[in-house]
């Protein structure tokens, strides 16, 4: 079966565990397998990706087991929109040096684990399944310029998460404000 | 270009998916810019880490297997027919070889030993149904007026089905076909509720036939069955049963009037 590895990666990188992974990657190639008519002649492996990602997302309404919005980090979501890559913190901001205090790569897969699911997926799409601009554009369904920006603000969401981790940079942990800290 | 601007296409940058006049006027940017050569650096890092380090699940073997039987079952939904004479059907590109496979096994092998009665009927609503998403002519004729659907039924089949279009109750009809269910030709009335599709199989019973609304799941797909005012009725899709019960609550309703 063709693409079985992609399809399983990327569910399980969005569902967070094997278990509903392993269903969504056989929901989806069955759900391939009826609609199969409807491919067009795209890329394959983009378009079992797709489905995929439609079938973890019904399957997350359906069990509605899981509320992204509560379960991440605020602070990472709160920082603004797709276009809004504000400048690193001040105090430490040479990645080098940030990277150089991250002892164990591990943590990579656990930072990229806790990104917003929009992000995570690019990411995954990206660098992991090595997907070109115009192939995760046709997978998510978005214009290419918003791949752009996501992956720069996932690869900075990771950055930031790496600072945090290394307790380099606490300008960017923004609650408590400081006028609120003042008050 | 701005940093706004330049952060965005920094991603592009490491990607390497800029134009040469893009990189050109992001390299401009970055000269003059501390943060943005920093901002770079981060970017190229998780793009050199990520493929290295990051995790890639590969599929399971045991997940191979079960992907493997779950095809090839819903594979045998498919019964050698008489559909692939009839219709020219174009197996799309490989996507799918063993998907393919399977259902062209299904096809070129008669399935012995076929359950009886209603199962039978039921397999065969399904298998019609996974045909009609597989294939390519789901709709022989596409119209949601009933006057044009309706009489593309006459000398196709032996007696006249029920046509009504639910749009205004949210499931418009999308045309129909003729199949082949438990032995005969029936009429296939195709409905869409978003993006699905919705076949319902009717066909003459005896006037005084009477089957209460029977739900049921078969390969994946929702069952619905009953019989009343002479006809019988098979819905299947992979609608919600809910869903599909307003249907069924729709046809029923229409029959009264």
């Amino acid at each position: 079966m063709p693409h079985m590895d992609a399809a399983h990666n990327l569910a399980r990188w969005l569902c967070g565990n094997s278990h509903e992974a392993e269903d969504v990657t056989q929901e989806a190639f069955l759900r391939a397998f009826r609609f199969f008519g409807t491919f067009r002649g795209e890329d394959a492996r983009g378009w079992i990706l797709k489905i995929v990602r439609n079938t973890y997302y019904t399957h997350l309404r359906r069990v509605r087991a899981r509320d992204e919005s509560t379960e991440f980090d605020e602070e990472l979501h709160s920082i603004g929109g797709d276009d809004a890559i504000p400048a690193m913190g001040r105090s430490d901001t040479n990645p080098e040096s940030i990277l150089a205090r991250v002892d164990d790569l591990r943590q990579l897969d656990r930072a990229l684990e806790a990104l917003p699911t929009e992000f995570r997926e690019a990411l995954v799409l990206r660098e992991l399944e090595d997907l070109s601009y115009k192939e995760i554009a046709e997978t998510l369904d978005v214009p290419i310029g918003t791949v752009m920006s996501r992956l720069a603000r996932a690869r900075r969401l990771l950055m930031a998460s790496f600072q945090r981790i290394t307790g380099g940079n606490h300008e960017l942990q923004r609650s408590p404000s400081p006028a609120r800290r003042i008050r | 270009m701005n940093c706004s601007e330049a952060r965005v296409r920094l991603a592009g940058y490491v990607d390497d998916e800029l134009s040469p006049g893009e990189r050109a006027e992001v390299d401009a940017h970055t000269q003059g810019c501390a943060d943005c050569r920093r901002e770079r650096s981060a970017q190229w890092f998780f793009h050199r880490a990520l493929p290295r380090e990051g995790r890639r699940y590969a599929a399971p073997p045991a997940l191979r297997r079960r992907i493997r039987t779950a095809l090839r079952a819903a594979g045998d939904a498919a019964p050698p027919a008489p559909w692939w004479r009839r219709w020219s059907v174009t197996l799309p590109v490989p996507v799918l070889g063993g998907a393919v496979a399977a259902l062209v096994a299904a096809n070129a092998v008669l399935l012995a030993g076929l359950p009886t009665g209603e199962e039978r009927l039921a397999e065969d609503v399904v298998a019609g149904h996974v045909r009609a998403l597989v294939g390519s002519h789901p709709i022989e004729v596409a119209s949601s007026d009933r006057h044009t659907v309706k009489p593309w039924y006459v000398g196709r089949l032996d007696f006249s089905p029920p046509v009504t279009d639910f749009a205004a109750d949210g499931f418009p009809l999308a045309g129909g076909r003729v199949d082949f269910v438990g032995g005969r030709t029936v009429a296939a009335l195709v409905y869409a509720r978003h993006e699905h599709m919705i076949d319902v199989y009717a066909w003459p019973a005896p006037a005084s036939a009477r089957e209460p609304l029977e739900a049921s799941e078969r390969r994946g797909f929702n069952v619905l069955h009953w019989t009343a005012g002479g006809m019988t009725y098979w819905l299947a899709s992979d609608l919600e049963m809910a869903e599909m019960k307003r249907l069924a609550a729709l046809l029923e309703a229409r029959r009264g009037t």
